[in-house]
């Protein structure tokens, strides 16, 4: 569904933020994208959906090169971002129908409280303008609005930023069940801890390298959060470093 | 996509504080202005129409037709515009009365500013200082966050992951806000239709009301210029602060500075003749006149040794008077040729703004422009040409000289026939054309800030 091919972002103060990427997202998996700040995770996000321009390699969602087609590669992506504020003087339902109709899928009113359940939100809540929401209140409607472009691609980024634990389990369930009905997962999180949950694969991005790129039952049986922590702390130091560090035993080497 | 970006532009509006203060205010200044507007109005309609009664009484009782010729001539009052409560114009400063004499026209005062000088501390009040400065400030402070504040809350990224394409975005922005803007428009318009009902200054014709149209529909086109130029502020600037403090100062440029400074740059370049030098050498050839016929009347009688004949005088008095307003002519031409350099000159520099052309478009349509005013001192110029053929003719007439010079006491003087002043403003066609320039600027700017605004978004980083 997603495969990205060498992608590589200079920017024009000269800063690579993303240095010959490579992966691929396929249907019915959840790909958990980690790394510190300045990583490259927002940059290969905002790549993804063409807001700025690669400088070599190729994105390319459901076969559609998404440089040189952008508005139909779309058509199958749904984002969710980290800190979205939607319209703050609309209610849940309004933005929704304001999104839905955009994608060309306007639904009811009905439809719309079914999505907002999903999410978490409380009933109560229908009615009232999201200026007056909590983060965690946008956040799944952020979410909601995601969902119901029915995308076969969801990109989400940051998105457990501002869940309480409650909320952040019930997120879990809800990308759970998105994986289930076939949608490819596209996941970037500083949160360790539901990466290891809910992903089927997982990678550590450094000073825009993905260094590391492994499944489910290499990381189920490694201490990931040990891995985690070392490379965050590498990336305090300097790219060369982390380019000439060891592979680490047990668990498929480092991609370089 | 488009309607839908449209819909959602004009709800969030609506609900907004930001619009309900700033229409409300602009509302309300609508409703204050027309009060203190038509009740002006009815006041200089009424003067004009008390001084038009008095002036015609007072011709009848001039003492003699030498003196109404040369001295005391006829008043002519200059009835104010219809239309210039929407756009005052020229007219504000100019004289309401002349003295037209066989020899001169010659402005006697009670301009907007001498009858009432504390206009003279704020400018002339109407309606276009309104729809130029208050509703392009509204307009500009709508729509200055439009894309900023969009890419701030992280919307304007949601916009596109949707699949929206660039120019659906500023399209559907751009008529959201327009649509938005009309509502405060059209409930002003309307209030200070409701307001005008109450004031019989005037009973407009259909040509008034085919301007009143026109000026309206300029409204909304000097609207959309502004919506534009604020879209742009928004598709160059990254956050909302940033875009309110550009829009201000775009705002302050367009609106207040460029129109104001143009015409005293312009009036530095092509500097504008004096009223009263042109008054002084107008007097001068007169004295001149005089002085040549008493000299030429004084050698006749060194020479012949007794007064010259009737007709021997009234020769002199033709050939003197032909030469005195061939030699006045000239000079009214070179002040006016002066004076039409220094409006254009500064018009040109003016144009720069879409505001000025909106005021030139305005005040043409209102009949209160420069070229109406040219219009109105030509009209004068061939009323006094009558006048003076009327008096000579009169003269000319009389069985003796004491009859004509000297005071019919106790008795009107019979004026039959003499002309009487019509000035008709330029035709609604006319006048149309007359405006085309500025309106084809404002039509110009439309697009000139759309394509910069849709360039500049192209390359806007909506991250």
């Amino acid at each position: 569904m997603l495969k990205i091919d060498e992608l590589v972002k200079r920017y024009e103060d000269g800063i690579l933020a993303v240095d010959r990427l490579n992966l691929t997202v396929e249907p019915g998996e959840i790909f958990v994208m980690l790394g510190a700040n300045g990583a490259g995770k927002t940059t290969t996000v905002n790549l993804i959906f063409n807001l700025i321009q690669p400088s070599g390699g190729t994105i390319k969602i459901k076969g559609v090169d998404v440089a040189k087609n952008p508005l139909e590669a779309r058509k199958y992506a749904a984002f969710v971002s980290e800190d979205v504020r939607l319209y703050g003087s609309f209610s849940p339902r309004q933005n929704l129908d304001f999104f839905a109709r955009l994608s060309g899928r306007r639904r009811t009113s009905k439809q719309y409280d079914q999505v907002l359940h999903e999410v978490g939100l409380p009933e109560d809540s229908f009615r009232k303008r999201v200026s007056d929401f909590s983060k965690g209140m946008r956040q799944r409607l952020g979410i909601a609005v995601g969902i119901l472009k029915d995308a076969e691609l969801i990109v989400l980024d940051e998105p457990t930023s501002g869940l309480d634990p409650k909320g952040g389990r019930e997120f879990l369930a809800l990308l759970a069940d998105l994986r289930s009905r076939g949608k490819a997962i596209f996941m970037t999180t500083h949160d360790i801890f539901r990466a290891r949950k809910i992903a089927d694969r997982v990678g550590i991005m450094s000073y825009g390298r993905l260094i590391l790129n492994i499944d489910r039952s290499e990381f189920a049986e490694t201490d990931l959060e040990q891995i985690y922590l070392k490379y965050i702390e590498e990336q305090s130091t300097d790219v060369e470093r982390i380019s000439r560090a060891p592979k680490l035993d047990g668990w498929g080497g480092l991609s370089q | 996509m488009f309607w839908t970006i449209v819909g959602k532009e004009i709800r969030t509006n609506v609900v907004s504080s930001r619009f309900i203060i700033l229409s409300s205010l602009c509302i309300g200044l609508f409703i204050i202005t027309a009060f203190s507007l038509f009740q002006e109005m009815r006041l200089s309609h009424e003067e004009y129409d008390s001084n038009v009664t008095s002036h015609k009484e007072a011709v009848t009782n001039e003492p003699s037709l030498v003196s109404l010729a040369a001295v005391s001539g006829v008043k002519v009052d200059r009835r104010p515009e219809p239309l210039s409560f929407i756009a005052k114009g020229i007219e504000a400063a100019r004289s309401r009365i002349y003295r037209v004499t066989s020899y001169d026209v010659t402005p006697i005062g009670g301009s907007d500013l001498e009858r009432n000088p504390i206009s003279s501390l704020s400018g002339p009040l109407d309606l276009l200082y309104l729809f130029q400065v208050v509703l392009s400030l509204l307009a500009f402070l709508l729509v200055c966050d439009a894309l900023s504040g969009e890419k701030e809350s992280g919307t304007l990224k949601l916009l596109i992951s949707h699949n929206v394409p660039r120019h659906t975005i500023l399209l559907g922005k751009f008529f959201g806000n327009y649509i938005t803007l009309l509502i405060p428009l059209l409930i002003s318009v309307l209030a200070v239709g409701v307001i005008m009902s109450f004031y019989s200054f005037h009973s407009f014709s259909a040509d008034d009301w085919k301007r009143i149209a026109m000026m309206l529909a300029l409204a909304a086109i000097y609207l959309a210029v502004v919506l534009e130029a604020g879209l742009l502020v928004s598709s160059v600037t990254k956050s909302p602060p940033l875009s309110f403090l550009v829009s201000i100062v775009v705002w302050v440029v367009l609106v207040i500075a460029i129109p104001r400074l143009a015409f005293h740059l312009g009036a530095t370049v092509a500097p504008p003749p004096s009223v009263a030098v042109l008054q002084n050498r107008m007097r001068a050839i007169t004295n001149e006149a005089d002085v040549k016929a008493f000299t030429e009347i004084r050698k006749y009688m060194e020479k012949n040794g007794h007064p010259p004949s009737r007709q021997w005088l009234e020769e002199l008095s033709s050939r003197v008077m032909a030469e005195n307003n061939a030699k006045k002519a000239k000079l009214q031409q070179e002040f006016q040729n002066r004076l039409t350099r220094t409006f254009r000159v500064s018009g040109i520099l003016s144009r720069l703004s879409p505001s000025a052309s909106y005021a030139f478009a305005m005040q043409g349509m209102a009949g209160t422009g420069f070229n109406d005013d040219s219009r109105f001192g030509r009209a004068l110029a061939k009323f006094k040409d009558r006048f003076a053929q009327y008096m000579e003719m009169r003269i000319k007439g009389m069985s003796s000289d004491a009859e004509a010079n000297l005071p019919q006491l106790g008795k009107k003087l019979n004026l039959t026939g003499i002309p009487t002043f019509n000035y008709q403003r330029a035709s609604f066609a006319d006048a149309v054309g007359n405006i085309g320039l500025d309106l084809l600027m404002l039509l110009l700017f439309i697009v000139f800030f759309f394509l910069a605004a849709y360039l500049s978004f192209l390359r806007y980083d909506a991250r």
